[in-house]
């Protein structure tokens, strides 16, 4: 009954929304608490 | 948006009891017939719902991009530049999701129909959109550039919209119209609310992401300059 293509678009839909969602809580966190954006965690001078 | 922690709290808890809600309806929704693509049917709950969560995104973002033409203000820039991000992944959305329900329904992935084209270059003229802004260091240019652009790239929506009518229905698979029994309707519309409470909240995430980096810009700015 197709059950595969059903789970594949609604796993997709998900999985992009949750990263981007994480993606953004994540970068906000950081930019709140002043560290910088070059990914070594390092915070700003 | 400046919002208070709790508010964006309340946001979170709304948008997942949305989705939650919306979920259980897809899945108690009735099972399609066989040659309308059986369980691969449901697929359509939250592929159109994308679609009309993305003409939503891309809607704020061109008024956006015409409000800062017409008053300069970065707040406008930075509105328009996170909304089109999130009606960017939401148009994605939509993409990987049709080809998905198109397999089993229509027996092809992908077919070069009027819709799916004028749909493709939306996408893609977003995605240009994005190079491009990365494209300009000077700030008040790229908002300016980008902002024409914009407005430019969503002159398209109403062509993706209205294709369907404009060519002629031999050439397309999508029908022109589509008519719902009322659980499918109801499913379809708590679809389109979560979704829009989903993108309500990523738009909101994405302008302070982008608020807080013209910030720090502008601070690191003034300090060299000092």
């Amino acid at each position: 009954m197709n059950a595969g293509y059903m789970w594949a678009a609604y796993g997709a839909i998900a999985l992009i929304l949750a990263g981007y969602l994480a993606a953004l809580a994540v970068r906000v966190a950081r930019l709140e608490r002043g560290h910088d954006d070059d990914g070594n965690g390092e915070p700003q001078p | 948006m400046h919002l208070k922690r709790s508010t964006w709290n309340v946001l979170a808890v709304a948008a997942a009891l949305a989705v939650a809600y919306s979920l259980w309806r897809v899945a108690a929704a009735p099972v399609a017939q066989p040659e309308a693509g059986g369980l691969a049917q449901k697929i359509f709950y939250y592929h159109v719902g994308s679609a009309l969560t993305m003409y939503l995104a891309f809607l704020v973002g061109g008024v956006a991009s015409v409000v800062y033409l017409r008053r300069q203000q970065r707040t406008w820039d930075l509105v328009a530049t996170a909304n089109l991000e999130v009606g960017l992944v939401f148009c994605t959305l939509v993409l990987i999701t049709g080809p998905l329900w198109a397999r089993p329904v229509w027996g092809t992935w992908w077919r070069w129909e009027p819709r799916l084209v004028t749909f493709l270059i939306l996408w893609l003229s977003f995605v240009v959109y994005f190079l491009f802004r990365r494209s300009i260091a000077a700030e008040r240019l790229r908002a300016r550039l980008a902002a024409v652009y914009a407005i430019l790239a969503c002159l398209n929506i109403p062509l993706v919209v209205l294709s369907t009518r404009l060519w002629r229905p031999e050439q397309q698979l999508h029908p022109r119209r589509v008519g719902l029994p009322p659980t499918m309707l109801w499913t379809l519309l708590w679809s389109v609310v979560a979704l829009a409470l989903v993108y309500v909240l990523l738009a909101g995430l994405r302008y302070r992401v982008a608020w807080l980096e013209a910030r720090r810009t502008e601070r690191l700015t003034e300090e060299e300059t000092r």
